[in-house]
């Protein structure tokens, strides 16, 4: 048995586990329901849509990432940790198949599931996009592809956490916090002090809708006081290596933790 | 040859010595029972043994290879139970048995086949298709013998393999382990209950504090800690002179009489055993119901070892 077909087992079942405790159908249902109603309420309420198509699908993709991190702490937060939490890994763990091969299954199960919640929200989006403007900017596409990149950098921060602590919740909240508040308001501090956060990952998966409706830095002086507003907008490539340096530390990080780490 | 060896396998846990220099060796189609209190280090050592967890210090080899080193290697002819098996509540037997049985290779032909066969033999048959979540723990034990059993491994390593089970369930689970060692497969068993360990197990390994205390067959044990003793059934209760002369027989030390039951404690081996019970019947004219080995022997050696290990 290959370890290649141990990952595509390992993966099987976790899918059928996303299935089965019906998270997935959960976060679909989520990814619909915003999908269907940012078109829908200013028809309903006669509200007039941008006039330039890029602006209105910035505004529309900007809840990707949202979805992204509370997609990614759904079916990461526990990848790892519950194994350990829930003693399932004295089942799993004395099989012949290596720790880091269990922790790719779960991970491509997780990116799927992700995907598949992101995929279904682009998709939409698309639809309504043809429906209002009849057209669909090209730059949606390049903008899916930063946020499947955010999926990997999310997903490997989760997995980290699931890694190292002990609770899954502790991990599932951890990612949620860090990448939904934590993250972001660092973002606005950092900004306050003239300082681009380029270096966050919150702030460089922005690039999701920047390529959009693109932005310039900018600073706002108000006259007759001396605090000067901050105005920065992440860039490529910079934002582009930032979500892939922090993919690939945290997963091989979280690799090295759960092939050290003691089921006691 | 040695299917399990360790040399002083060491662990701890902090400032906790939960396993000191274990030094151990268990040869091909042996069973052996490792005994010893909770915390003992029982635990611990199988953990090892499955890559589990790491020692601090030492070596262990199963089947020549290292368990740090190859555990994937060491794992492919080893069934385990380890601790209270817990499953994934979404999936059923015959789902979480695939998913084992996939991930070892076995091919799906194969599979289907020995699923029915390891759910038939552990009572589960009739619960194949229903999740695991609404599995009671004695069930949940029964699904953890399938799973170690499932690719019919050579080597068995079982952790308290009857926790939690009823009496009837447990002599199911000691049925079907007394059939493993028959096949020829070299079972550890680590158990506090020593009547399992007596009944399915050539040798002990006795550890108290991490520290093995005595490693040998149950008969040389007994010889050494001279604790060897019989249980006789009598048809009817014996008189106060009786015993008596019970405790005058040769070899005899210690008579102890509970109704028509009567437990004797005596030094030597079989056939000193034999010589007592014809004594018994021809000497005495006493009507013997039934005897048996008596399980205090082992129990007596068990707390007298841990005692003086503490």
């Amino acid at each position: 048995m290959g370890e290649l077909q141990q990952v595509g087992i390992v993966t099987k079942y976790e899918l059928l586990k996303h299935l089965r405790r019906k998270r997935l159908y959960a976060v679909l249902l989520i990814a619909a329901v915003v999908g269907f109603l940012q078109p829908i309420v200013p028809i309903a309420f006669n509200i007039a849509f941008p006039e330039k198509v890029n602006e209105w699908a910035s505004s529309f993709f900007n809840f990707a990432n949202l979805l992204i991190v509370i997609a990614g702490a759904f079916f990461a937060g526990d990848a790892i940790s519950s194994e350990f939490e829930h003693r399932t890994g004295y089942i799993i763990f004395p099989n012949p198949v290596k720790r880091t091969s269990l922790v790719f299954g779960k991970f491509i199960a997780a990116c799927i599931s992700v995907l598949l919640t992101i995929s279904l929200y682009y998709a939409i989006g698309v639809g309504a996009l043809f429906s209002i403007y009849n057209m669909v900017p090209l730059e949606t596409a390049t903008s899916f592809a930063y946020a499947v990149l955010y999926i990997l950098c999310v997903l490997g921060l989760t997995f980290l956490f699931s890694s190292f602590l002990k609770g899954s919740m502790g991990a599932t909240l951890l990612s949620f916090f860090l990448l939904f508040l934590i993250m972001p308001i660092f973002s606005s501090v950092i900004t306050l002090t003239g300082t681009e956060p380029w270096f966050i990952p919150t702030y460089a998966a922005g690039m999701t809708t920047q390529v959009l409706n693109p932005q310039e830095d900018r600073v706002i002086s108000i006259p007759g006081n001396p605090v000067k507003i901050y105005m920065f907008y992440p860039k490529f490539p910079i934002s582009l290596i930032v979500l892939v340096v922090y993919f690939a530390v945290a997963f091989i990080l979280s690799l090295i933790l759960v092939d050290r780490k003691d089921m006691t | 040859m040695e299917v399990i060896f360790t040399e002083n396998l060491t662990k701890h846990y902090g400032k906790i010595q939960a396993l000191q220099d274990l030094n151990l060796k268990v040869e091909k189609g042996h069973c052996v029972g490792f005994l010893g209190p909770n915390g003992a280090g029982k635990s611990t050592t199988i953990k090892i043994l499955c890559g589990l967890i790491r020692p601090t210090k030492g070596k262990a080899y199963i089947n020549g290879y290292d368990v740090i080193k190859e555990t994937t290697k060491v794992l492919k002819d080893v069934g385990a139970i380890v601790e209270t098996p817990e499953f994934y509540p979404y999936l059923t037997p015959k789902e979480i048995l695939s998913y084992l049985g996939k991930i070892r290779g076995i091919p799906d032909h194969e599979l289907e086949e020995r699923i029915r066969h390891v759910l038939q033999m552990v009572k589960l048959s009739e619960w194949m298709n229903t999740k695991i979540g609404k599995f009671s723990r004695g069930m949940k034990q029964r699904l953890g013998l399938a799973q170690a059993i499932l690719h019919e491994p050579a080597t068995l390593i079982l952790d308290e393999p009857a926790l939690g089970l009823d009496p009837r369930g447990t002599y199911e689970i000691r049925e079907i382990i007394k059939e493993m060692v028959k096949e020829g497969k070299t079972v550890f068993l680590a158990s506090h209950m020593l009547r399992e360990v007596q009944e399915l197990c050539d040798s002990v390994a006795l550890i108290n504090k991490g520290i093995l205390l005595a490693y040998d067959t149950i008969d040389n044990l007994e010889e050494i800690f001279k604790t060897r003793k019989v249980q006789v059934k009598l048809l009817k209760p014996l008189k106060n002179r009786e015993v008596k002369k019970i405790g005058k027989i040769n070899g005899v030390h210690q008579v102890s009489v509970n109704g028509q039951n009567l437990t004797i404690s005596f030094e030597g081996d079989e056939a000193e055993q034999a010589e007592i019970l014809n004594a018994l019947v021809k000497n005495l004219n006493l009507q013997v119901v039934s005897f048996s080995p008596s399980l205090e022997a082992l129990e007596d050696l068990y707390l007298k070892l841990i005692k003086e290990g503490n």
